[in-house]
C-alpha cells in the first residue's frame, strides 16, 4: 500500500513518458522477483541433490511456480506498457522480450517433466531441470545489454540507475514489497503442502488400521 | 489516470485477489479433511471404549 501510494502520489512523473512510466515500478520489481524465485529454485535443487531431503525439492518446485506466475505477470504488464509507449503489444525483434518468453516456456516445461515422474525420480529430475533451466536467466538478463536492444530500455547498468533518486527510492520500496509478497506466498504454499501431506499420512494410517 | 496504467495495475491486483481466493479454497478443503479425520478418530475411540463394556455384559 505504501509502495502504491509512493509510486502514484510522491514519485515524480517521467518527463518523456509521463504517467505511463508508473508501470515501470511494479513491472521491473516483479521481473526481478521472478528471476530471484528461479535462483532460489536452482539453489534448492542443488541442495536436494546434495542432501536428498524432500523439503528442498518442495521449496524448489514452489519457487518455480511462483517464478512462472510472476513471469506471466511481467509479460502481461510489459505488453500493456509496450502498447502505451511503443504503440504495439509485442516486438518479436527485441532480444529482451523474446529471451524472457524463452525463460517462461522453459520453466513451464518444468511442470510437464515433474508430472511425468514420481517419488525420488521426480525430485531428482526436477532438481536437475531447475538447475539447467537457470542458465537461461542470465541469458535473458544480459541479452538486452549484449544485443543492444533499440526498443527495450536499459535502466540499470554498470554506471548505476538511470533515474533520479526520488524515483529510485520508490522503486526500492516497490522491490521490497514484491520480495515480501514472494516470501509470504512461499511460506503459505509450504504450510499448505505440509498440512496436506500430514493429512494424507494420517488418512493412510487410519485406513491401514481399519 | 491513463487507462494503460490502470490496466497494468488491475492485472496485478486481479492476480493477487485470485491467489487469495485459491488459498482460501485450499484452506477450506484442508479444514474439511482435518475435521473428517478427527471425526473418524473419535468414532474409532468411542467404538473401542464401548467394546469392553459389551463383553462384560455378555458374561
Amino acid at each position: 500500500m505504501l509502495s502504491v501510494y509512493g509510486v502514484f502520489f510522491v514519485a515524480p512523473e517521467d518527463a518523456d513518458q509521463g504517467v505511463i512510466q508508473k508501470i515501470f515500478y511494479f513491472h521491473v520489481a516483479i521481473a526481478m522477483v521472478a528471476l530471484l524465485a528461479f535462483l532460489v529454485a536452482a539453489i534448492e535443487g542443488i541442495r536436494y541433490l546434495r542432501d536428498r531431503d524432500r523439503r528442498h525439492d518442495e521449496i524448489s518446485s514452489i519457487c518455480v511456480g511462483i517464478g512462472l506466475a510472476f513471469s506471466i505477470l511481467v509479460v502481461i504488464t510489459g505488453s500493456i506498457w509496450a502498447k502505451a509507449s511503443w504503440g504495439t503489444w509485442w516486438v518479436w525483434t527485441d532480444p529482451r522480450l523474446v529471451t524472457f518468453v524463452i525463460v517462461l516456456l522453459l520453466y513451464a516445461a518444468y511442470f510437464v517433466l515433474r508430472s511425468s515422474a514420481e517419488g525420488e525420480r521426480q525430485a531428482r529430475y526436477s532438481a536437475i531441470y531447475s538447475i539447467a533451466a537457470f542458465a537461461s536467466v542470465p541469458l535473458s538478463f544480459y541479452s538486452v545489454r549484449v544485443a543492444r536492444s533499440f526498443v527495450h530500455p536499459v535502466v540499470f547498468n554498470s554506471g548505476g540507475a538511470n533515474m533520479p533518486d526520488s524515483m529510485l527510492a520508490w522503486f526500492v520500496v516497490g522491490q521490497i514489497a514484491m520480495i515480501g509478497v514472494f516470501l509470504t506466498v512461499l511460506q503459505l504454499e509450504l504450510i499448505q503442502r505440509r498440512a496436506d501431506s500430514a493429512l494424507r499420512r494420517i488418512k493412510a494410517r487410519l485406513e491401514a488400521a481399519a | 489516470m491513463n487507462e494503460y496504467v490502470a490496466a497494468a495495475y488491475g492485472v496485478i491486483l486481479f492476480a493477487l485477489l485470485l491467489y487469495v481466493v485459491v488459498v482460501g479454497l485450499r484452506s477450506a478443503r484442508l479444514a474439511r479433511e482435518a475435521e473428517l479425520l478427527a471425526r473418524l478418530v473419535e468414532r474409532e475411540e468411542a467404538e473401542r471404549d464401548e467394546a469392553p463394556e459389551t463383553d462384560l455384559a455378555a458374561r
